[in-house]
């Protein structure tokens, strides 16, 4: 008598699990799949690009070519070059600078560059983010001396947030060495700010769902229930502003670049490539115009694809 | 039924601070549930009833600690429950467990159904690898599920069968006393019927205890042997559900009774309680229930009523039966 709305029938094995579900709605988004789509040919470009230009070097970013200054994109290399230094088809692609140094083959170390610190310093501020976010919403009301850990960890969060982020990136780099690294760790250091404040949201409002409760009542472990119960639930909207945190991170690069703190040479980066290039800019349009375009188009996907993610994780647009 | 009892709550109160200040100091303190005792047999239902806001809800998971009460005692087959360690009251919370009123918000939207009834075996290591499946398998059946469902998520089910989950999650750590937390509230009425029918044939089976918190009447009828009547986090009236629907005493139950809809439209217009429920964080002087009590007495505003055993299974807080009764017997409220 009580089997009835079991619906014995329908025993297809077809399962929708709520990542399917994001996934299926997510490629309804026409921009958001044009982004995912860019960003995986410029993952791919990147990967080549660490591997030609560093590793088996057929585009070499590093040669200088006195004979060859300011080549407009398309132009074939100068006669008088030793054959050592010729680029890869005897042409340049996308011209060169004023040392005559390819430019394909900058922005192709670039790239790789410039994503890495996008990546990196987005998952360093992922990871502090959701750790102090995390402690805060769940551990809220426990007590060191007068005032609550959750007090402690927003009210730093917020003299974080009143503090002009990009000087005191520039504070910290001018007396760091300006490595790659130290400037990854700087923007990422520099960006959790948001990601605590919803994570300890979502945190605040999952540890009242009767779905946790039930947890605690059958007894599960606090790491259990915090990684497999309610992390899971608080992730979607961090992958949002992380989508959009890339592109962030990488504007800041190429920011610091451009005043001359950033990626120092010869490394190469789209920001220094784009700041050198800003000297030259009437003789030269190429050497301002490619890198500021790449960075364009980099941050439009990671943002057509962080805007698709928003919608297709909202509640209202899901059907239960 | 045995006559030891299996759950006894004596004196349980929660008062929750209102808005700490700087310092922490509380402004106020909403008493949410203010000296409540009650006991529960093995293999019996007692429920509870009140309305919205009486403290019902905060009651169950207090027993469960799942809100820390404030004070009293819970002991649960002789234990202490609220001086347990960490580590015991996991071991403890085994023997007790909760199903949710809300069917939605009660189940993880990202484990799938075997993995909410299986987690807790595999996690205290109770059962692991197929043995696991098997036991998840014949949890699934036992509650009318069919066992292929369990790599399903739980927003591919209605609520109805979602409630299922929630019980067979519950039932997953064979538990001895079970807290339904208006666990058939937000069901269609003719799936009330099929959880409620669910939930007796369990407690045949595995002689289950129930507390099932409720504001519906004609529920508590089908499923209760005894009712425990709530007000302002306060019980007003314990007695057999019989007796309760035949003999109510305090003017709120009978208050509550006569507001009940009855399926039948010859029946008399119900007396609507006049007034609203009182806040919480200024309860009335006196006895609480005095503002809308159509028989108030004149110092029903002054003296908070003692407990008063009419019956031997028939217990009220009114200074109606102050005089009528035989010696109360403060300490007990049920025979």
């Amino acid at each position: 008598m009580h089997a009835q709305d079991s619906s014995t029938g329908s025993l297809i094995a077809h399962t929708e699990s709520p990542w399917r579900l994001f996934w299926q709605l997510l490629q309804r988004d026409r921009l958001a799949m044009a982004g995912l789509g860019i960003l995986l040919a410029l993952a791919v470009v990147a990967l080549l690009g660490k591997a030609t230009t560093e590793w088996l070097v057929i585009f070499d970013p590093t040669t200088v070519r006195l004979v060859d200054k300011f080549r407009a994109p398309l132009s074939e290399a100068s006669a008088l070059l030793p054959d050592a230094d010729r680029p890869l088809t005897g042409v340049y692609l996308l011209g060169t600078d004023e040392l005559g140094r390819d430019v394909f083959a900058r922005m192709l170390q670039g790239s790789f560059v410039s994503m890495s610190i996008g990546f990196v310093a987005v998952g360093i501020s992922i990871a502090v983010g959701v750790v102090l976010g995390g402690i805060a919403g769940y551990y809220g009301e426990v007590r060191i001396g007068p005032v609550t850990v959750d007090t402690l960890i927003m009210r730093f969060t917020d003299a974080m947030l009143c503090i002009p982020i990009f000087f005191l990136i520039l504070v910290v780099v001018a007396l760091l060495p300006a490595s790659i690294y130290n400037i990854m760790i700087v923007i990422g250091l520099t960006r959790w700010m948001g990601i605590s404040r919803f994570v300890r949201a979502e945190f605040l409002s999952l540890r009242e769902q009767d779905f946790v409760l039930a947890a605690r009542a059958l007894g599960l472990p606090a790491y259990r229930i915090i990684f497999w119960h309610m992390m899971p639930n608080a992730m979607a909207p961090v992958l949002v502003t992380a989508t959009i945190g890339v592109a962030t991170a990488i504007l800041t690069e190429s920011a610091l670049s451009f005043l001359g703190f950033g990626v120092q040479p010869p490394f190469a980066t789209w920001g220094n490539i784009l700041a050198d290039g800003k000297n030259f800019i009437f003789d030269a349009p190429w050497l301002f115009f490619i890198p500021g375009f790449a960075i364009f188009v980099i941050v439009l996907a990671f943002n057509l694809l962080g805007e698709g993610m928003r919608e297709a994780l909202n509640p209202k647009l899901q059907r239960r | 039924m045995s006559t030891a009892a299996l759950l006894e709550v004596r004196d349980l109160a929660k008062h929750f601070a209102l808005r700490r200040g700087l310092l922490g100091r509380p402004s106020g303190w909403i008493k949410a549930v203010d000296g409540v005792s009650f006991h529960v047999r093995e293999g019996e239902t007692l429920a509870l009833v009140g309305e919205s806001g009486c403290g019902k809800t905060t009651t169950g998971r207090a027993v469960l600690r799942l809100i820390e009460p404030s004070s009293g005692s819970v002991t649960f087959d002789g234990q202490e429950l609220l001086k347990l360690n960490a580590g015991d009251l996991q071991r403890m919370r085994r023997d007790i467990q909760i199903v949710f009123q809300d069917p939605y918000s009660s189940l993880n939207p990202r484990m799938t159904v075997g993995n909410i009834v299986g987690e807790a075996l595999r996690v205290h290591g109770i059962a692991r690898g197929a043995e696991l499946n098997e036991r998840v398998a014949h949890i699934l059946e036992r509650v009318g599920l069919s066992p292929d469902f369990r790599h399903r998520y739980a927003h591919e089910f209605s609520g109805g069968q979602r409630q299922r989950v929630g019980i067979a999650r519950a039932l997953a750590m064979a538990p001895r006393f079970i807290v339904c937390d208006e666990a058939v509230s937000a069901l269609d009425v003719s799936i009330q019927a099929q959880v409620i029918n669910l939930l007796k044939d369990l407690q045949d089976e595995y002689r289950l205890a129930y507390l099932f918190i409720t504001h519906d009447l004609n529920v508590v009828r089908h499923i209760a042997q005894r009712v425990a009547v709530m007000y302002l986090g306060r019980i007003v009236e314990t007695a057999g559900t019989d007796e309760l629907f035949d003999n109510p005493r305090h003017p709120y139950t009978r208050a509550l009774l006569a507001a009940n809809p009855l399926p039948d439209p010859s029946s008399p217009r119900p007396r609507a309680l006049r007034g609203d429920v009182p806040s919480p964080l200024t309860p009335p002087p006196g006895c609480a229930f005095h503002p809308r009590c159509a028989e108030a007495l004149a110092h029903c505003d002054r003296q908070t009523p003692t407990w008063i055993q009419i019956a031997r299974r028939h217990g009220v807080a009114c200074h109606l039966h102050q005089n009528t009764s035989r010696q109360g017997d403060d300490e007990i409220p049920d025979g």
